[in-house]
């Protein structure tokens, strides 16, 4: 398990405590959760900055540099180039609750569960490309380009795997699946 | 529904693709120990930049959500959800810069 990960597993519980205290205990309503969801992200970030310094991953830090106001040009492409592919596959989600929330109540809330299961699915091929591109990016500049390819075979097939994996399963617990979301009977034939 | 997927949609994943890839190759390559460290001021400096539009666009995003046929009061609130998670936000921003920062070198 990497730091990030250590971080979470001690921040989201506190997420959870600081929504409940905040939202229920101290009745702040609405506003009680985002302002208990920043204070997690801001403790998140802090945490591992203590990580960072004090246990581990400190040696690649020389402190404040100007150097960090040049090359922005390919750190703005290369992000630019990410925002574009995130961006456009968020756009089309969005898209189809606009529409949803226009046909009604029902087809809304079936929409929801979809988006609410896709985030959850999406976690796997995220963590699949973030490990993928250090992967490629660490071979890459050991200047091993022949197993920096491989790698990045490895990561598409291990992609198509999973994609098969749990559309299977999809296929097969759909009719099952939306009744994790809620009480009432109405299936996908109503 | 809309407003709470505009949040959850983690625009800083996607602005820290750049140290994701550049990050990473040079910590490897070993020429420049401080290389990584540098990436990591320049992404807080770009990616806090590039925040500025975003935290403005939340700010004022009650009309928007209006123009975007949401009722009045569904637009109010999610205005103020969002307008009380711009420092949150940051925050978040800061949390997945670092992350990349210690990802690249294997941690």
């Amino acid at each position: 398990m990497n730091a990030s990960s250590y971080v979470l597993l001690i921040t989201s519980p506190i997420n959870v405590a600081l929504n409940y205290l905040f939202v229920y205990t101290f009745k702040f309503g609405l506003l009680g959760a985002p302002a208990a969801t920043g204070i997690t992200y801001w403790l998140s970030f802090l945490l591992l900055l203590c990580y960072a310094k004090f246990i581990n991953g400190s040696h690649p830090w020389g402190g404040w540099s100007k150097r960090a106001f040049r090359g922005w040009l390919i750190f703005i492409q290369l992000a630019l180039m990410g925002i574009l592919m995130v961006g456009t596959e968020w756009l089309a989600f969005e898209i189809i609750t606009i529409i949803a929330g226009q046909l009604g109540t029902i087809p809304l809330a079936a929409q929801s569960v979809i988006a609410t299961t896709d985030q959850l699915l999406n976690t796997i091929p995220f963590g699949l490309g973030v490990a993928a591109s250090n992967r490629v990016g660490n071979l890459l500049g050991a200047r091993k380009p022949t197993r920096s390819a491989t790698g990045a075979n490895v990561a598409a097939w291990t992609s198509v795997f999973f994609g098969s994996v749990i559309m299977t399963v999809m296929l097969i617990a759909r009719s099952q699946y939306g009744k994790l979301f809620s009480v009432y009977t109405l299936s996908a034939n109503d | 529904m809309v407003p709470r997927q505009l949040v959850d949609s983690g625009f800083a994943m996607t602005y820290s693709d750049g140290e994701d890839t550049l990050g990473s190759q040079v910590y490897a390559s070993g020429i420049d120990p401080y290389g990584l460290g540098v990436i990591l001021q320049r992404a807080y400096i770009i990616l806090s930049i590039f925040y500025i539009p975003f935290a403005c666009l939340w700010w004022f995003s009650e009309p928007v959500f209006i123009a975007l046929g949401q009722e009045d009061y569904i637009a109010e609130r999610s205005c103020k959800f969002l307008q009380m998670l711009i420092p949150g936000g940051w925050g978040y921003i800061l949390f997945e810069t670092t992350k990349k920062y210690l990802q690249a070198q294997g941690r």
